[in-house]
């Protein structure tokens, strides 16, 4: 995979909301530095999902604005990993990795067929799928697999941002953490801003550098993460953890949707 | 695995032709003992003495309605695949021939037929023509069910990766609707089968050297020979059965991707 730089994400008083529903956010203001991994919690309700697809270009921005760049370019690839997989049923692991290949108009991307073979296959070893998973159906792979699929897909194009809106949530408890560890693996390997969305506080806490917290009245808490780096399974035990856990608990109990 | 299906199969099949000879047998007992004319309803050993004797006419009608139902389903799917992508492009298109599509499939085809004769002439090609205004609708529906009911998170992976209109009908849209137009097929086989045979009622028998089996069965019908006529439709059930049976085994072989799913194993 080529190696590009990180993006950084300003959220400048921007008003979020669909059609002439009430807005979801209002007057949001949010910097992520590039290379930062932050998470964003808040009760269901909150704008959490409007926030991260008006950063994806998804959904519109009533007022305000949202700039994503790098390097001063505007022109960014981002990539959305979803709670589903959202993966097309009809098409393998490697084709399903291959489709953002495929759309758009896209430049400095290989089109020689073996080259993008090799972009794939890297995608797919990126996130511990080897060459058995390659040619199956999302039917026949299990769910973490399906999940890592996702990522792959995500990855394949070496995205400068990797937005993630609580893709762990349809997990167990043991996958949830092996793919938190696959997350920190991934942003030790090659650092790129993320933002993820998760109602899991454990989760937040123990992937970012930042935890955002979400409530009725848009922005109620923007929460530097203590605890060192790089990251491993043993912080979690720590007290550290369980006091910043504590702190991310208290301001989500008193940031009501 | 392989073993459970077999015997899982044995067994529909054996409890089908139980059910096929147990109604054999109440057939001919009521036949029997009620004294019942053979022209209001012959025996089945006597429907099956006349399909022998008739089996080159049976044969020769079987292959023809065969392949004016299978031209008439061929084209209702090119076709209704076409009017579904055209559908599936604009909710103003849609709704303003929607209803269009639906006559279609409301209106009494014995009402047009004679109208379709006028114009394509007592023959095969009206054949075809009925059969396939016949299995038309459920393609439509179907397919344009499958172009425009996508998840809306892959519209949005397809957005954020700025694919164009053209590629998400060919990569999201067209591969979303194979299942639906399997299902559609399904429907539109039996139809199919069905319009042949009413377009040929209306056709007649050898004129223009044309014998499926609806024409011989008016022949039959207007000479009293009940018989034969029951030979016939039980041919024509056979007829519907082949097709519905080499339509699902082809749409196995060519759309593999979509019915090796879990959805299709419990059929």
């Amino acid at each position: 995979m080529a190696h590009g730089t990180a993006a950084e994400i300003r959220v400048s008083n921007a008003t979020l909301g669909y059609d002439s529903a009430p807005a979801v956010l209002e007057g949001l203001s949010l910097h992520v530095r590039p290379g930062e991994i932050v998470a964003i919690v808040g009760a269901s309700g909150c704008g959490k999902s409007t926030l991260l697809r008006a950063i994806a270009g998804l959904s519109p921005v009533r007022a305000g604005h949202i700039e994503v760049t790098c390097d001063g370019q505007s022109e960014l690839a981002k990539s959305y990993v979803f709670q589903d997989s959202n993966l097309l049923s009809w098409r393998t692991a490697a084709e399903n990795v291959s489709l953002p290949l495929e759309l758009g108009r896209r430049t400095g991307l290989p089109s020689a067929i073996g080259e993008r073979q090799t972009i794939i296959d890297e995608a797919l070893a990126s996130v511990g799928l080897d060459s058995t998973a390659r040619n199956k159906f999302p039917r026949e792979l299990s769910g973490g697999m399906r999940m890592r699929v996702s990522l792959a897909r995500a990855l394949v194009i070496d995205p400068q941002v990797l937005l993630l809106d609580e893709p762990f949530a349809a997990l167990d408890d043991l996958l949830r953490s092996r793919m938190n560890d696959l997350v920190l693996e991934l942003h030790q390997r090659r650092l790129r801003t993320m933002l993820f969305v998760t109602h899991n506080i454990a989760e937040a806490v123990f992937l970012s550098h930042r935890v955002v917290v979400l409530g009725a009245s848009g922005l109620r808490g923007n929460i530097a993460n203590p605890l060192p780096w790089p990251r491993t399974s043993a912080q979690r035990s720590m007290s550290a953890f369980a006091e910043f856990y504590g702190q991310v608990s208290a301001t989500l109990a008193e940031a009501q949707c | 695995m392989l073993s459970k299906s077999l015997d899982s199969h044995t067994a529909r099949f054996l409890s089908a032709l139980a059910a096929l000879v147990l109604f054999g047998i109440l057939w001919h007992c009521f036949v029997q003992i009620r004294q019942i004319p053979p022209i209001i309803l012959p025996g089945p050993l006597r429907v099956a003495e006349v399909a022998w004797q008739e089996r080159h006419t049976l044969a020769g009608g079987f292959l023809a309605t065969g392949k004016a139902a299978l031209l008439g389903l061929v084209s209702s799917v090119l076709i209704g695949y076409a009017i579904a992508i055209v559908f599936s492009q604009s909710r103003l298109v849609r709704s303003a021939l929607y209803p269009y599509v639906i006559f279609m499939q409301t209106v009494p085809i014995v009402a047009i037929a004679p109208l379709l004769i006028t114009w394509f002439g007592y023959g095969f090609k009206t054949v075809v023509i009925v059969s396939g205004i016949i299995s038309l609708f459920p393609i439509v529906s179907n397919v344009t069910a499958g172009l425009i009911s996508v998840d809306s998170n892959l519209k949005d992976l397809f957005a954020l990766h700025s694919a164009s209109r053209w590629q998400t009908l060919l990569k999201l849209r067209i591969p979303n609707s194979v299942s639906h137009l399997i299902l559609g097929i399904r429907v539109s086989t039996g139809l199919a089968v069905i319009g042949a045979i009413v377009g040929e009622f209306f056709v007649g028998a050898g004129i223009a050297g044309y014998e499926g089996l609806g024409s011989v069965m008016i022949v039959w019908q207007n000479r009293a020979r009940t018989d034969a006529l029951i030979g016939g439709i039980l041919v024509s059930t056979l007829l519907g059965i082949v097709m519905l049976v080499g339509i699902n085994g082809l749409a196995r072989l060519l759309f593999h991707r979509w019915t090796a799913g879990e959805q299709f194993e419990n059929e």
